[in-house]
């Protein structure tokens, strides 16, 4: 099995199948153009990644490599669904929010779409359900809305509704 | 690192996943930026509407002039944009009315898509023509309500809306304004219509520059009546969906063109003719509803199943045929309000049959019986007013194992109906009008279905407020909700068309007085 190394941004290699590094477009984009495809000897260096990360995104991909390919450009709309997500990503994604956010932008740095949906639906569900203060507090985001724009918004948001789509 | 410490495309990346809209309101009170983020992303726009109506809940204030001055206010200070407005019960004979449709139309001219008038009065021509002109990129309008005809200024050349592609009038019987409209719209493909006295004949439609030929939905309505010979020299060949409503009878004639149709609606008389010229022409059809409005004896029911491609069935009206020799491979949904003769051994040859609607009132039990033993398919089983079932019907329900939706309107079940319900997969159980089921009844229910997402208890008599409180801490995950008629409407309910109305002082809904469907 051809493999590549990858080194994190803190130096650390990591001898890498061929197959599983596809995954990241990013990745594949920068073997092409280095024609680097049949060349075993050459580092990659990854300068956005640490070894933590690098090591659970490899650990994702390992498990993905056998999925179906998304193509971007076949004019399916995008799955924006929160509820599908596997058990093995579920337990995959009980991390503390530092990795996680160290993940979507390592994620949106590689290319890696279905990772980058799989974090960012995590972090979105984390939101569900939630008053803002409850956000606020979880996110530690500080509040930059006086009482009076705050109101201004909930009267707003009283104007806002859901466009109706038909259910079949 | 926290979520703030992400670039800014990111976190929008993220915001972009909350799909509900009242997560999406909460998430907007976070901060300013998300605020902004929230309700700017080309994603939420085109899935959010800004209703302009004349009342706000949080605003302790009853007089529609001082809730449009307040939210002038708070739209001068907003970040948002809106491609879809809605006007909603606006009477327009208000001068803060008027102000406040120009200033809104100003504030998103360069995004609004999508612009409808619910319900709203005194609207004047000369206006609405000029708020039309302020908005480049309109591509659907919709107008129920009456328009003041007015002159204006002869010189002033009306400019063509060349963007707009669908347009919706129920606008009353003066038929200057459809003229008006028609001549306005050079690129139109979508039409609706709804008059009374049918001042817009089909005929005007056509002849309208050569309108058929570009047009490819329609939808006519009006209590008028039309002979034969006023269909026959129509040409919609490239109409893929008709919803025709009308009073008296429908002729074959109309259908002779119309190879590309995909979905048809007709309320009005229907014979075997129009079915025959139906089944002749229109082979694409997918969607299919015939609701008849005189009592039709149907000779040529089974010529249907030339229409292969049909997926989903509605037929109303039509109380003598039979569906021998009748069989679909696509058909999904299925609603009929007779099932007439043969029903059981049609329903057999249906391999992708998910969706059964019956709402016939003389159904018995043994044929009910019948139909969930040779069903296996059925995802959603709905039964509305068979007054002569009881439990018993229900005995094979478990021969149904993918059943997920059971509705059960005014069907008079025992409160042991829980002992039939043997189906683990149910997750959502409407009982509409059960003076019979009691708090001991939902108890049992908790205990057999443990993935049920939703119950809804609509005019249930018999239930307790503690009963529903008890079931909420055994089913946590489980909606109860408890519902009689002239409540607010739950948002859990917005789906169910059938069984809400809205007016301007319930602008979110309301559940109807009256027997949930239309028909009855």
């Amino acid at each position: 099995m051809p493999c590549i190394q990858l080194q994190s941004s803190d130096g650390e290699i990591f001898n890498v199948e061929f197959e599983i590094a596809m995954c990241s477009f990013t990745i594949k984009t920068m073997m092409v153009d280095l024609d680097l495809e049949d060349n075993c000897e050459e580092v990659v260096p990854l300068t956005n990644v640490d070894s933590n990360i690098l090591r659970k995104i490899l650990q994702w991909a390992n498990y993905h490599k056998d999925d179906p390919e998304a193509n971007p450009e076949d004019g399916k709309p995008v799955d924006r669904r929160t509820d599908n997500i596997c058990e093995w990503d579920q337990e995959f994604m009980k991390v503390d929010q530092q990795t996680l956010y160290g993940l979507i932008k390592a994620a949106n740095y590689l290319d890696i779409r279905g990772l980058m949906a799989l974090t960012c639906k995590t972090v979105a569900n984390m939101m569900k359900g939630k008053t803002e203060e409850q956000m606020r507090k979880m996110f530690n985001i500080q509040n930059d809305l006086t009482p009076e724009e705050e109101q201004q918004i909930r009267q707003e948001n009283e104007w806002c509704e859901e466009v109706e789509i038909v259910a079949d | 690192m926290d979520l703030e410490g992400l670039p800014p495309e990111l976190v929008w990346h993220i915001l972009d996943n909350l799909t509900d809209l009242r997560d999406r309101k909460n998430a907007s009170l976070v901060c300013k930026s998300w605020n902004w983020m929230l309700f700017n992303s080309p994603v939420a726009l085109c899935s959010i509407r800004l209703r302009v109506c004349p009342k706000v809940a949080s605003l302790d204030r009853t007089d529609a002039e001082e809730v449009f001055n307040r939210m002038s206010d708070v739209m001068v200070c907003s970040k948002r944009n809106y491609i879809n407005v809605e006007f909603f019960h606006v009477n327009f004979e208000r001068p803060m009315a008027r102000e406040l449709l120009f200033f809104m139309v100003q504030l998103c001219c360069d995004t609004i898509e999508n612009l409808v008038f619910t319900n709203c009065h005194g609207l004047r021509r000369s206006e609405l023509w000029q708020v039309l002109e302020l908005l480049p990129k309109l591509t659907d309008l919709t107008i129920s309500g009456g328009i003041y005809y007015d002159e204006f200024d002869n010189d002033a050349e009306v400019t063509e809306l060349k963007k707009l592609e669908s347009l919706s009038l129920d606008i009353g019987d003066d038929c200057r304004l459809y003229q008006d409209f028609l001549t306005i719209t050079p690129n139109l493909s979508k039409f609706s219509v709804r008059t009374i006295h049918g001042c817009v004949d089909l005929r005007d439609v056509v002849l309208t520059r050569c309108f058929s030929h570009q047009l490819d939905t329609l939808s006519f309505s009006t209590n008028r009546c039309f002979n034969q010979s006023e269909f026959s020299d129509m040409n919609f060949t490239h109409l893929t969906k008709l919803d025709l409503k009308i009073s008296g009878s429908v002729w074959p004639q109309l259908f002779k063109q119309m190879k590309l149709l995909t979905e048809l609606q007709i309320e009005a008389g229907i014979n075997d003719e129009v079915i025959a010229a139906i089944c002749a022409t229109s082979l694409k059809l997918r969607k299919l509803s015939l609701l008849c409005s005189g009592f039709v004896e149907c000779k040529k029911f089974n010529m249907l199943t030339r229409l292969e491609n049909l997926e989903d069935l509605q037929i109303r009206g039509i109380y003598k045929f039979s569906w021998r020799h009748v069989t679909f491979s696509k058909l999904r949904r299925l609603h009929v309000d007779n099932v007439a003769t043969d029903f059981t051994n049609f329903l057999k040859e249906l391999p992708t049959l998910k969706i059964l609607e019956i709402h016939d009132t003389k159904l018995k039990n043994e044929q009910l019986i019948k139909f969930t033993l040779n069903a296996p398919t059925i995802e959603r089983l709905e039964l509305a007013f068979c007054n002569k079932l009881s439990d018993k019907a229900f005995k094979h329900l478990a021969d149904m194992p993918d059943l997920e939706e059971l509705r059960l309107w005014a069907i008079n079940v025992s409160k042991t109906i829980d002992e039939r319900m043997l189906c683990p997969k149910l997750k959502k159980v409407i009982f509409y009008f059960n003076d019979n089921i009691e708090d001991s009844t939902l108890e049992a229910l908790a205990a057999k279905l443990p993935h049920l997402r939703l119950l809804v208890l609509y005019d249930c008599y018999r239930i307790t407020p503690q009963g529903v409180t008890n079931l909420r801490k055994t089913m946590p995950t489980c909606n109860v909700l408890e519902l009689y008629r002239g409540d607010e409407l739950p948002p859990a309910l917005v789906a169910e068309r059938q069984i809400y109305y809205r007016n301007a002082e319930f602008p979110n809904g309301v559940l109807k007085q009256e027997l949930p469907f239309q028909w009855y």
